[in-house]
């Protein structure tokens, strides 16, 4: 399908053309957008195959349509409109239903079927086996990833090597979600009752950002992810780092602040590994993440903030203004027990 | 550097959006010079303050997530309640009700509030002079009618 | 001369019977079908500005990335309502309005088959509706989605009323378009224009007919499905519990199944307006009638093969899933066809361009476009990339507004003289156009785009820099657009209707009957009846509208009851006069719908409530006891359809598709047992007791036993015996009884309940709803026994026997499904 790759661009300029120019103007490099038009993974290219195929279909299809529409208004509006009405004859145009409504519905769905078979069995067969098994579980509203074999666990962030099959195992813990990263792969839903898995490859180093999509509750907007293709070095850096427990705070008041961490009851919800943690039950759905190693992340509350003292000095002392029904609490701490969880959670590298 | 470096910046110079509205741009910039020229409360509005260095002041106060605490118009997703809202700052008396409301005043209370008043609850975010001085800029900036459609 | 003042008399005397009373009580009263149709065309279009303002808040929240215009959780319940307005009752209802309104108008009847049931079935509508508004301002509305997907609407994670107020409502308004359907079927098949053979009816009619057949089939299993899911609520019932062995997708499969159909059953009626209006306007029959016929049934069998296709990513096994791409995409043949046949109408046709025709090209322009994107989401693996993305929202607003809203707008303008007597303004008819037609595409095309840069949908913001911002706001902007032409429609029809100029019968010179009534009809309709012998009878035989003189009583309501197929003459069919039974049972069902959100014991008083208005409804009053009466008419008159013999009469043919409706039902919580019970191996699991099968079995052979006596009884009233009838219905409500007496100490002897897992959940339902049914079944016996004791059957006046008989057949054979599924099938499939 090399055709096809060498006209997608000029597709695309028809595609956007109908829009107003300048809404291609937006000062946002194409690597930012989560778009299943821009692919970096092997399946998510023969996706967007798939649909500058269909659109170039589509578009001739659209295009003959109109064509015949104007051609018929033109005749039909100069035959006048005063003569009588003719009930006979209904049929003088009846070859032309037969070929336009059967005969062109049937090519393009004989196409559009073959090379969806074509794609969905490149798709779902990707060549080799899975260099790594990650296992996801979706919760209201975010994502816990964890590495059985490593036994990492984090959230919302899933680091990949670049250029490897990735094995992503969907689980729910509550309601039905969707994992979709539309820049490497279409989405697959996390069904409770049901253990789905999908393939995921990136082609290039980067960041790739993913959401739910499907309607999971109040804070469904935001309930977003980071997979994060590194070099194998960084990605063995990086787990090399994850797989530590968490540091022992460096200064006094990051010392503190791991006081006001066991005391103010954040362990009842937030494991941190290392730290002696009350042998709490953590019931699995109010479950919040694995924080042994925040810092390190680039975002928090479902990838919707970035990771810094500003966004969790309001994450942690009002997360329903921030994310409002997130099923994280406001907590109630004075203003100097605050700086030193701070310190203590920025600690967490 | 990726898509969280943007988040918050890229719509505000979106020019695109003017241009669909144009019209309504320029009557709202009559308008709005007509509602600048009352001087509220004395304060001083700060000089040689551009047009970048007040978006540029929304970035910075989007990227440290200033946003998480305060309520503050034009900055996306900035409705929490954790802090004092900051919308019409150029109305405050006093900023932290412990300092005056001058323009060096803020850029030091946003540079190092933990210095200021000890044990508050606003952290230290290692904001530098120039990012502190661009957010002071942007809190004292008067909306006009453009702000309303800029957001 | 005599015979001119005869026929003004008998113009007198069927207005005096079909007009509408005065007052409010006389309003309420109405039952005539073009009465209720108006209402329901109304009704429908308030809730479409309703939901419409839903949208606009919505695109204004969606403007700007985070935007706190509106929070989440208003978001949720303005999209939640949005969606099941303009479902549940906007598109749904409006059709099934246009079709009570017009389709007797086109096939020469006077009125629908069954003018009270058509009354209620409206007022259930209306309440149904207003339940859902006055949540929403009360801050209860449903914020599930109209998809409501579980568990996320389980208890557990939707806790307030909002999920309550879903289940209640869907179950309301499926009722009434399940009535409204039945009505249209009955009057198709039953009481068209003698002459009007079955290849000589109007497309709109057909296209009406096969909407109905999809709505009987379509909606039992959004009904279960939703009952399954009030159960969960309200009882702690598993069905959809996945920690009990309930099954979340049991509900999706369930809810597809209706839901994919719904399109159709909306889109396929615009495809009929949109042939009327393309004959009437191009001067010329359309193209390919009997190709359109096939399409449009086509269409309808089809649209029940390919709801999988909302489940792509569920994670099914990839075999099942090409076969339901290829059944999608099959589906665009007979859409095409329809594409097809108005390209050749235009091309040979002579066109009169009025707004109407506007309307039908901005059809073909924008559900071109709908199709197009609804084959490619018909692809697995595309749609895995844009399921629930924006590409989809794009994609069901071209398909919805373009294929369904602009037709009937089109259609609005074609026939709104014969609903109102006068012209809509042209000048201002087209300005709604161009708004209309501009602002959707502004609105909607960049969606296409957004969803492909990877926006999902339902969310109530997003974050800024994703590449959704600029495409927001110009959608949001179309918005604005599009609710400015909505504007000029709602302004057109308001001042056309208070100073329009007055319509003449025939304004565009329409070939169908409903041109031959008057602008507007006269409540009859025809005073005398047409006779058809072409597709378009005012284009070839205009002299032959009024050419059936129908010989009948005036001094009541009467229509003519012709054969299925050719239409012959058959009957007189009696139709009931103005009545208030019908909202007081509305009233009363109003009651129902909202225990059900409340207390069970509400729930048993009102269901109570409910049966005594039916029983009061049904009551013979007055003239109708007297059997001269019901067989007085003209000496060479036809026989009237509750007395005829050899032939049967509509009410046959309805209690037939009710007993489709409760099959199609039964087999839902049939497919549901099956479903769940697939899933596992452990099967009743863990160490639960295998069904003891000495008592149902007993059961079962009673039940076996009364189809028996309800045979005899039928048969002995036809040879005129009631004391036979009499001794076979005691009986038939003994076995009933007995029946029941078995199976309540069967139940009450369980060791298990239905809280405990969802095997014990199908046990406990599937068993207790056919009680149910059999209860009911034992009052509606008891009723009909009341009134043969009185005397009231007779050889002649059977019917009413004849159809409770159906029912008690029904009753039998669903037991016998319901025996073989709950307890056979355990020991049988290990």
């Amino acid at each position: 399908m090399n055709w096809l790759k060498r006209y997608r661009y000029a597709g695309a300029a028809f595609f956007l053309s109908s829009l107003l120019s300048a809404c291609t103007a937006a000062p946002i490099s194409p690597a930012n957008m989560p778009s299943m038009l821009e692919p970096q993974g092997p399946a998510a290219a023969r996706l967007a195959e798939l649909w500058w195929l269909m659109f170039g279909l589509g578009a001739l299809i659209f295009l003959l349509v109109v064509a015949l529409m104007f051609a018929a208004l033109s005749r039909g509006r100069r035959a006048g409109a005063d003569s009588a009405a003719d009930s006979r004859g209904g049929d003088e145009g009846r070859k032309w239903v037969i070929r336009g409504g059967i005969l062109l519905p049937m090519i393009v769905i004989a196409v559009t079927f073959g090379y969806s078979i074509y794609t969905l069995a490149v798709v779902e067969n990707a060549p080799g086996d899975p260099a790594v098994h990650i296992n996801v579980t979706g919760r209201r509203w975010w994502w816990e990833v964890n590495y059985p074999v490593e036994g990492i666990t984090t959230a919302n962030e899933i680091h990949i090597p670049v250029g490897k099959p990735v094995q992503i195992n969907l689980e729910s813990a509550d309601v039905i979600h969707s994992f979709w990263v539309p820049e490497l792969h279409g989405k697959m839903d996390l069904v409770p009752t049901r253990l789905n898995s999908i393939i995921i490859q990136a082609d290039q180093p980067g960041v790739y950002r993913g959401q739910c999509a499907e309607f999971c509750g109040l804070q469904h907007a935001h309930m977003g992810f980071l997979v994060i293709a590194e070099s194998n070095e960084a990605y063995e850096e990086w787990k090399s780092a994850q797989v530590q427990p968490a540091q022992s705070p460096a200064d006094e008041l990051a010392a503190d602040g791991q006081d006001v961490f066991v005391s103010q009851g954040c362990v009842f919800c937030h494991t941190v590994r290392g730290l002696e943690d009350k042998p709490v039950d953590r019931s699995a759905i109010d479950l919040g993440p694995d924080l042994t190693h925040l810092a390190s992340r680039q975002t928090i509350a479902g990838a919707s903030l970035t990771a810094n003292t500003g966004n969790l000095a309001g994450w942690v002392s009002d997360a329903q203004h921030v994310k409002p029904g997130a099923l994280m609490p406001n907590t109630y701490i004075n203003a100097q027990d605050l700086q030193a969880l701070l310190a203590y959670l920025m600690s967490l590298r | 550097m990726h898509w969280l470096a943007v988040i918050g910046a890229s719509h505000m110079t979106n020019n695109m959006i003017y241009r669909v509205i144009a019209f309504f741009l320029a009557a709202g910039s009559l308008f709005s010079a007509a509602a600048c020229s009352n001087n509220v409360n004395g304060v001083p509005e700060p000089k040689s303050v551009t047009r970048e260095s007040i978006e540029s002041g929304r970035v910075f106060m989007a990227n440290y997530g200033c946003g998480s605490c305060h309520t503050i118009p034009g900055v996306p997703g900035a409705d929490s309640k954790a802090g004092p809202p900051l919308d019409r700052f150029f109305e405050r008396m006093y900023i932290a009700g412990r300092i005056d409301n001058t323009a060096d005043n803020l850029i030091q209370w946003i540079m190092n509030p933990q210095e200021i008043d000890p044990g508050n609850a606003m952290p230290d975010l290692g904001v530098t002079e120039d990012e502190a001085r661009s957010m002071a800029a942007y809190l004292y900036h008067k909306p006009t009618i453009l702000d309303w459609f800029q957001r | 001369m005599v015979k001119e003042s005869s026929y003004s008399d008998h113009i007198e005397q069927l207005l005096e019977q079909w007009r509408m009373r005065p007052g409010i009580v006389g309003r309420l009263s109405a039952v005539n079908h073009k009465d209720i149709g108006r209402r329901y065309i109304f009704s429908g279009f308030m809730f479409f500005l309703l939901a419409g303002i839903a949208a606009l808040l919505m695109r204004i929240q969606l403007m700007y990335p985070e935007n706190t215009f509106l929070n989440a959780d208003q978001y949720n319940r303005l999209f939640t309502t949005h969606g099941m307005t303009m479902m549940f009752l906007f598109a749904v209802p409006i059709m099934l309005g246009v079709g009570i309104y017009f389709v007797p108008l086109m096939v020469g009847a006077r009125d629908v088959a069954f003018p009270k049931l058509n009354a209620f079935g409206y007022y259930l509508y209306l309440f149904s509706g207003a339940i859902l508004w006055i949540s929403l301002f009360i801050g209860a509305g449903p914020d599930g989605g109209w998809f409501a997907y579980p568990p996320l609407t389980a208890t557990r994670y939707t806790p307030s009323y909002g999920m309550d107020v879903y289940t209640a409502l869907v179950n309301g308004t499926e009722v009434s378009s399940l009535i409204a359907a039945t009505e249209i079927i009955i009057t198709f098949f039953k009481l068209r224009a003698p002459g009007m053979a079955i290849n000589r009816i109007p497309l709109f009619v057909w296209a009406m007919l096969v909407t109905s057949v999809m709505v009987i089939f379509a909606m039992p299993s959004v009904m279960v499905a939703t009952t399954e899911l009030m159960l969960d609520r309200g009882i702690s019932t598993n069905f959809f519990n996945p920690n009990l062995g309930g099954n979340p997708l049991l509900w999706q499969h369930l809810f597809w199944f209706f839901g994919h159909p719904e399109v159709y059953i909306i889109f396929v009626p615009a495809l009929g307006m949109v042939s009327e209006i393309l004959a009437t306007f191009s001067r010329r029959a359309t193209v390919g009638y009997p190709l359109l016929v096939i399409s449009l049934v086509a269409i309808g069998v089809f649209s029940f093969g390919l709801w999988v296709h909302h489940m792509f990513t569920t994670g099914l096994p990839n075999l099942s899933l090409s076969v339901f791409t290829v059944a999608s995409m099959v589906i665009s043949i007979p859409s095409g066809i329809q594409i097809f046949s108005a390209l050749a109408t235009l091309w040979h046709g002579k066109l009169n361009m009025k707004t109407p025709l506007f309307y039908v090209l901005g059809f073909i322009f924008t559900f071109v476009i709908g199709g197009i994107t609804g084959v490619m989401v018909a692809s697995v693996p595309f749609d895995s990339q844009v399921h629930d993305s924006y590409f989809v929202v794009a994609h069901l607003h071209y398909v919805l507004i373009g294929g369904a809203v602009f037709p009937l707008l089109g259609a609005m303008y074609y026939w709104f003289p014969k609903l109102s007597g006068r012209m809509m303004s042209e000048r201002l008819g087209r300005w709604n156009f161009w708004l209309t037609i501009i602002g959707f595409n502004v609105a909607f095309f960049p969606m296409h785009i957004s969803g492909l840069n990877g926006m999902p949908r339902r969310v109530y913001t997003y974050l800024p820099g994703m590449g959704w911002d600029t495409l927001n706001f110009i959608s949001t902007v179309g918005a604005l657009i599009l609710a400015a032409g909505v504007f000029l429609f709602v302004l057109n029809v308001i001042t056309s209707l208070r100073r329009g100029e007055r319509a003449p019968d025939n304004p565009w010179g329409g070939g169908t009957l409903e041109w031959a009534a008057s602008s507007p009809p006269q409540p009859y309709n025809f005073a005398r009846l047409p006779v058809v012998s072409s597709r378009y009878p005012l284009w070839d035989a205009p002299s032959a509208a009024g050419a059936y003189t129908f010989a009948e009583n005036t001094s009541r309501r009467e229509t003519l009851g012709t054969s299925t197929l050719d239409a012959d003459p058959e009957m007189r069919v009696y139709l009931p006069g103005s009545s208030i039974t019908p909202f007081l049972t509305a009233a009363a069902s109003l009651l129902l719908l909202i225990s059900l959100m409340f207390n069970l014991y509400a729930v048993i008083a009102s269901s109570i409530l409910i049966l005594v208005m039916l029983a009061v409804w049904h009551w013979p009053r007055g003239k109708d006891r007297s059997m001269e009466w019901i067989k007085s008419g003209p000496p060479e008159a036809l026989p009237v359809s509750i007395t005829v013999t050899g032939k049967k009469p509509p009410v046959y043919y309805g209690a037939l598709l009710f007993v489709t409706i409760e099959a199609v039902e039964f087999l839902a919580f049939i497919a549901s047992y099956f479903y769940l019970r697939s899933a596992t191996n452990d099967w009743p699991p863990g160490d639960l007791e295998f069904p003891r099968l000495i008592l149902p079995t007993l059961a079962t052979l009673v039940m076996i036993i009364s189809i028996l006596p309800t045979y005899l009884g039928d048969q002995a009233i036809k040879k005129n015996n009631q004391r036979g009838l009499v001794i076979n219905l005691i009986l038939t409500v003994m076995l009933e009884i007995t029946f029941l007496i078995l199976m309540i100490y069967h139940m009450g002897s369980l060791s298990y309940r239905w809280e405990d897992n969802a095997y014990a959940t199908l046990y406990w339902v599937l068993t207790l709803t056919h009680m149910i049914f059999a209860g009911i079944m034992v009052l509606e016996n008891l009723y009909i026994l009341i009134q043969s004791l009185l005397g009231f059957y007779n050889a002649e006046r059977h019917w009413g026997v004849e159809v409770d008989g159906l029912s008690s057949y029904f009753v039998a054979v669903a037991w016998v499904a319901i025996y073989f599924t709950v307890f056979l099938s355990p020991y049988l499939i290990q």
